[in-house]
């Protein structure tokens, strides 16, 4: 029993995998990427070696970059597809069909791009085989190229603009909660040597660089 | 659109379309050769951080993906090849209707190029030429081959990627970056 459901399973996923190659590829990408936010939300949920506020703040940012990571990798890649697609259209992308050995002249395969994206089932087979070919492989590549600039550009920077201020709003609550804010009013006043030529030296001293990023990399990453 | 002779026009030929046709392990593979290249690259000239922390942001950007995506690929290609391509091989799975019919209609030159695309050889290269059984049970082989690939690696993050890879970074950040300048991180 549990054998014919998953040999029907394969078959259908199977065919899936060869009607719509790009719708393939995303979500099965979706797929893993989820599972695999997921799998390690709960390696933290049962490690018990780490502290709760930490592990929480592990949680909140191992779930956003999941999110991150899944809303921009299908934005990008439904959109580059469309766009390969829309190029295709416009004879920008030109399908190389060869029939009986003779390669198809460009009008001819303009034509059969209008009526292949309207009503393909008017196209002769000699054309439609060929033709959905070419048009697949394009949008797997552009879809493939789309997911590319997605994950290594896009999803980086975002991160990182998200780490600095994730850290500082941090490093503001830290301080509100240990009350320096406040405490500081209360403490004798120091002494501030005046330098003449730089009155504002003192300041510079105190202020300290933000040292760490918060760790959107102590997550795992893309996981596709 | 009017078409005219300065328009930019990209043939679109079958070696191309061999590329789109790419298994899930060639699918990560190129997306983690590209990520290893750029991201480290983005990590390490952020700006709004100090010179520490790019450098360690760089290196721990740069392991995981080597990490992940080695047991990706891994456990793709056990799904790809060990798994689905066998199961189909050895005839345990029927090749279903679906794909006889879809490659029913080709002519015998189209069938010939459709199973050199799915062997990875050339067309001249063939020993026999193709027919519609053999094209439609090495595209369902490659197919489900597909499918074991993405439950493959779908098992290799629970098996790998959680118990792992925080390890091998703590162990690789502390081995390069931890340790003083006589042991430079690799460029």
């Amino acid at each position: 029993m549990a054998a014919n459901v998953l040999i029907n399973s394969l078959n259908k996923l199977s065919i899936f995998a060869h009607k719509n190659p790009s719708q393939f590829l995303k979500v099965t990408a979706a797929t893993s990427f989820t599972i695999g936010s997921l799998a390690f939300i709960g390696g933290l949920l049962i490690n018990n070696k780490i502290p709760k506020k930490e592990k929480n703040f592990m949680i909140a940012q191992e779930g956003a970059e999941g999110v991150l990571n899944l809303g921009v990798f299908l934005v990008a890649a439904s959109a580059f597809e469309k766009a390969g697609r829309a190029l295709i259209q416009k004879g920008i992308f030109r399908p190389d069909i060869i029939i009986d050995g003779a390669k198809l002249p460009f009008n001819k395969v303009q034509q059969a791009v209008k009526i292949y994206f309207k009503r393909p089932t008017l196209l002769p087979d000699k054309v439609f085989g060929p033709l959905s070919k070419a048009v697949k492989a394009t949008e797997v590549l552009s879809s493939l190229v789309g997911t590319i600039l997605a994950f290594n550009i896009l999803v980086p920077i975002f991160r990182n603009k998200i780490a600095v201020y994730v850290d500082k709003k941090k490093n503001a609550k830290l301080n509100i909660d240990k009350g320096t804010l406040f405490s500081s009013a209360l403490k004798p006043a120091e002494k501030m040597e005046f330098n003449s030529n730089d009155p504002f030296a003192s300041f510079e001293r105190k202020m300290t660089p933000i040292k760490t990023p918060v760790s959107f990399s102590g997550s795992s990453g893309l996981r596709i | 659109m009017k078409l005219n002779k300065n328009m930019i026009s990209i043939p679109i030929t079958q070696k191309i379309a061999r590329y789109a046709s790419l298994t899930p392990t060639g699918q990560r593979l190129s997306i983690g050769v590209t990520a290893l290249l750029m991201q480290t690259t983005i990590d390490a000239t952020n700006k709004n951080v100090d010179e520490k922390t790019r450098k360690h942001s760089a290196i721990r950007t740069a392991v995981k993906q080597v990490v992940s995506a080695t047991s990706g690929i891994m456990f793709r290609e056990i799904g790809q090849k060990l798994v689905g391509q066998k199961l189909v091989e050895s005839g345990k799975l029927i090749v279903p209707q679906y794909y006889l019919d879809a490659y029913k209609k080709f002519t015998p030159q189209a069938l010939n190029r459709e199973y050199a695309d799915l062997i990875g050889k050339t067309v001249s290269q063939l020993k026999d030429p193709a027919t519609i059984e053999m094209v439609a049970k090495k595209a369902f082989a490659k197919n489900v081959g597909a499918v074991c690939a993405i439950t493959g690696a779908i098992i290799g993050i629970f098996i790998m990627d959680v118990p792992f890879t925080n390890k091998i970074l703590n162990v690789v950040m502390d081995k390069f970056v931890n340790k003083k300048k006589p042991e430079q991180p690799k460029q």
